[in-house]
C-alpha cells in the first residue's frame, strides 16, 4: 500500500539485491570463539534488544546474540528496526519495550539534550583494558566504528578519483552523482564540501557552512539524486545510475565481495561510532548491562568485525583478525580521515539542517 | 465506499430501507476503534503543535519565518494536482472501455491493471529504475536504435516522480470511476443520438455530467494518497522532490523536534481537508445542476 512503514521499505530494498552474499557463508567458520566468560556476567531470564536492522543486524545474530545466549544463559528477544523516536515515546509513557537498543553516538546526545532518557553505563561490569576513552561514554558504550566514504565507479574513469576534490572536479571526473540526502534520519553532511574547497580535516571544526554550501553550489547540477537509506546508496552504484557517490562503508563492502566495477577511497573519510544504550527505567536494567559489557570482549568484536565492514572499539580484538580481513575496516583507515565533533553536530543541527532544506529546493 | 455516498446525488433515489432497528449498533465497534486509534492520537498531535515544547504559537511562528516549509507543502500540492489530472486522463478512458468492452475482455483489462497493484510500491518503483535507468531498457533499445550517442538521464526527475505516481495510483482511480460508469443507463445515450445529437454533444451533455461522481471519487482518492508519498520521489526524484511527508518524517525521526512536526502535520492535515471539502462542494453543485 501507499503509506508503506519504513522499516518494511528497507527490508524490501535490501532484498532487490543487497543482502549478505554467500561470501560471507565461507567466513562464519573463522569466527572467533568467545572464552569462558566472568560469572557477573551470567544471569537468566530475558533481554529485549532493539538493533538497526539490515545487514549489520543480521552480522549481530551470528557474532554477538549466538554467543550471549550460549555463555550468559540469558534469552534474547530482538527487534529489528529501532528509530530514536520510539525510545523517546517508550520512555515518557513508561512503557518501556526494548531494554537495550544500538544508536548513533551523535543521536544519542541529541536524544540526552531533550531529556534522561538513558541509563548510565555500569563500568564495574567491563573489563576491557584495550578498550580507549573515545569510546566510553557515560550514558552509552561505543561498539562499532563506521566510515562515510567516497564511492566511484571504476569503469567510469580512467585514473581513479582519490580525495574528495576530485569528486568536485567536474572536468576530470565527469558524471551523475549521488548524495547523502539530509532528511528522513540521514544527518546533513557538509565536511566533503569544506574538504574538497581546501580545508585541511584537522581545521574543519567548527565548520564554515555559508562556505560549504557555496562549494556545493559548485556541483548542484551534477549530483542527481540524494540517497535516503544505506541500502540505496549501495544500489545507485551497484546499478551504475551514479558514477560517483558517497556511503557507509559497511554498505559497500558486499558489491567489493560481489567483484562489482565499485571502489572506495578512505581518503577523508568521516568517521563514527554506533553505540549501545540501556532505556532509562527499563525492569531489565541487570540483563541490559551485562549485554553492553558482553558487547566489550574483544573476541565478541572480532567476531562482529568478521561479518560486516565496520571497525571495533576494543582494540583487542586486532589480536583475532587475519591481516586481510583488518585492511577492509575503518579500524586500518583511522589516519586517512577524521572523527566527527559530535558536539558541534549536535549544537548546530537545527540551525544546518534548516538550511540544507532551503538549499536543497534552491 | 465514498462513491456510494457520492453517487447518490446521481443514482435512482432509493427508498430507506431498514433491516431492523438496531442496525447502526453494527458500526460501533468500528466507530470505537477509530476514536481510540486514530482520532485519539491526531488529537493529541494535534495538542502538541500548540504545546510542546512550551504552550504557544512559536512553531507556527516558525513556519512563517522559514517559509521553505511552505514552499514544500506548496510543491506537494502541485505534485497532488499534476498527478491527478493526468492520472484522470489516462485512467478515464480504461474505465469507460472496461464498460462497452465484452465482459470477458473487461475482466481482463481489469486484470492487466490489477496485476502490478499487488506488488509493493518499493518493488514497482524499483522496477522504473530498471526501465528508466542509465544503463536501463529505454536507454539500451534508444542506444541500439542509433537514436542517442550516449545514455539520457531519464530518472530522478520531478516527472519520473509523477510517471511513477500515476501508474501506482491508476488502479485507485479507475476502480471507482469504472463502479460509477456501470451505472449509467446505456439507452440514455443512444435516445440522445436518436434525436440528432453529434457523440460529441452525446458525450458532453449526457455522459460526462452522469460519470462525474464516479470521477470525483476516483480523484479524490488519488489527490489524497499523493500528500502521504515518500518512498517514491526519494528513490525516482532529484534535489527539488522532496515532499512534505518528506520533511515531516525528518522532524520526527531525524531532528527529534516533535512539536514542529505537529505543527506541519497539522497544517499540511487542515490543507488536505479545505481542498478535500472543496471538491465536494464543486461535485455537489455538478450533480445538482
Amino acid at each position: 500500500m501507499i503509506h508503506i512503514h519504513r522499516r518494511r521499505f528497507m527490508a524490501e530494498a535490501m532484498a532487490a539485491g543487497l543482502t549478505l552474499g554467500e561470501a560471507r557463508g565461507q567466513t562464519l567458520n573463522l569466527l572467533p570463539d568467545v572464552p569462558t566468560i566472568p560469572n557477573r556476567l551470567k544471569g537468566s531470564g530475558q533481554l529485549r534488544v532493539a538493533n538497526s536492522g539490515g545487514a549489520l543486524a543480521e552480522a549481530e545474530r551470528k557474532a554477538v546474540y549466538e554467543p550471549f545466549q550460549n555463555l550468559t544463559g540469558i534469552e534474547i528477544i530482538e527487534t529489528e528496526g529501532f528509530a530514536i523516536p520510539k525510545i523517546k515515546a517508550q520512555v515518557e509513557t513508561r512503557n518501556i519495550e526494548w531494554d537495550t537498543a544500538t544508536l548513533g553516538y551523535g543521536n544519542s546526545l541529541v536524544l540526552l539534550q531533550d531529556g534522561d532518557y538513558l541509563e548510565p553505563i555500569d563500568y564495574s561490569l567491563i573489563d576491557a583494558p584495550g578498550l580507549q576513552d573515545q569510546y566510553r561514554h557515560k550514558y552509552s558504550v561505543s561498539y562499532v566504528t563506521v566510515a562515510t566514504v567516497m564511492t566511484y565507479r571504476t569503469d567510469a574513469f580512467a585514473t581513479a578519483p582519490v580525495t574528495w576534490a576530485d569528486y568536485w572536479d567536474l572536468k576530470r571526473f565527469p558524471g551523475p552523482r549521488n548524495y547523502m540526502s539530509g532528511s528522513q534520519g540521514i544527518g546533513v553532511d557538509l565536511w566533503p564540501a569544506l574538504l574538497a574547497d581546501g580545508v585541511p580535516m584537522d581545521k574543519l571544526y567548527p565548520l564554515d557552512v555559508k562556505r560549504a554550501f557555496r562549494a556545493l553550489d559548485r556541483i548542484k547540477d551534477s549530483i542527481v539524486t540524494y540517497w535516503a537509506t544505506g541500502a540505496q546508496s549501495a544500489e545507485l552504484m551497484a546499478d551504475n545510475q551514479t558514477v560517483l557517490g558517497t556511503a557507509w562503508n559497511g554498505r559497500i563492502g558486499p558489491l567489493l565481495q560481489r567483484k562489482l566495477p565499485v571502489g572506495v577511497s578512505w581518503h577523508g573519510a568521516n568517521f563514527v561510532y554506533d553505540d549501545h544504550i540501556v532505556l532509562r527505567g527499563t525492569p531489565n536494567i541487570a540483563n541490559a548491562m551485562k549485554f553492553v559489557a558482553f558487547c566489550c570482549i574483544p573476541e565478541v568484536q572480532a567476531r562482529l568485525a568478521m561479518l560486516i565492514d565496520y571497525g571495533f572499539t576494543n582494540m583487542d580484538a586486532a589480536h583475532f583478525l587475519p591481516p586481510e580481513r583488518l585492511r577492509m575496516l575503518p579500524s586500518a583507515h583511522l589516519a586517512e580521515g577524521f572523527f566527527a565533533d559530535q558536539i558541534w553536530e549536535r549544537d548546530n543541527r537545527k540551525r544546518v539542517t534548516q538550511a540544507w532544506a532551503e538549499w536543497i529546493l534552491s | 465506499m465514498m462513491d456510494v455516498a457520492l453517487a447518490g446525488g446521481t443514482a435512482q433515489p432509493v427508498p430507506s430501507q431498514r433491516l431492523f432497528s438496531g442496525a447502526g449498533l453494527l458500526a460501533l465497534p468500528l466507530i470505537v476503534l477509530l476514536a481510540v486509534v486514530y482520532v485519539c492520537p491526531v488529537g493529541v498531535m494535534l495538542a502538541d503543535s500548540f504545546t510542546d515544547p512550551q504552550p504557544g504559537l512559536q512553531q507556527y511562528q516558525r513556519m512563517i519565518e522559514h517559509p521553505v516549509y511552505l514552499q514544500v507543502l506548496a510543491r506537494t500540492f502541485r505534485l497532488a494536482v499534476v498527478v491527478t489530472a493526468a492520472t484522470a486522463i489516462c485512467g478515464f478512458p480504461v474505465a469507460y472501455y472496461c464498460t462497452i468492452a465484452r465482459p470477458a475482455v473487461a475482466r481482463i483489462a481489469l486484470g492487466l491493471l490489477f496485476v502490478p497493484f499487488w506488488a509493493s510500491t518499493v518493488v514497482r518503483t524499483y522496477a522504473l529504475m530498471v526501465i528508466l535507468g542509465r544503463t536501463g531498457i529505454l536507454n539500451g533499445a534508444l542506444l541500439w536504435a542509433g537514436l542517442i550517442s550516449r545514455p539520457t538521464q531519464f530518472l530522478f526527475h520531478t516527472a519520473t516522480v509523477q510517471l511513477a505516481m500515476v501508474q501506482i495510483l491508476l488502479p485507485f482511480f479507475v476502480l471507482p470511476v469504472y463502479a460509477g460508469l456501470r451505472t449509467i443507463d446505456l439507452s440514455l445515450l443512444s435516445a440522445a443520438e436518436g434525436l440528432g445529437a453529434p457523440p460529441w454533444q452525446v458525450f458532453r451533455r449526457i455522459y460526462l455530467p452522469l460519470s462525474l461522481p464516479g470521477l470525483f471519487t476516483g480523484a479524490l482518492i488519488v489527490f489524497v494518497f499523493c500528500f502521504g508519498f515518500f518512498i517514491t520521489p526519494t528513490l525516482l526524484g532529484g534535489r527539488r522532490d522532496v515532499t512534505i511527508a518528506m520533511v515531516i518524517m525528518a522532524q520526527f525521526e531525524g531532528q527529534l523536534d516533535w512539536g514542529f512536526g505537529a505543527a506541519l502535520s497539522t497544517v499540511l492535515l487542515a490543507c488536505t481537508l479545505v481542498a478535500v471539502l472543496m471538491m465536494l462542494r464543486v461535485a455537489k453543485q455538478d450533480s445538482n445542476r
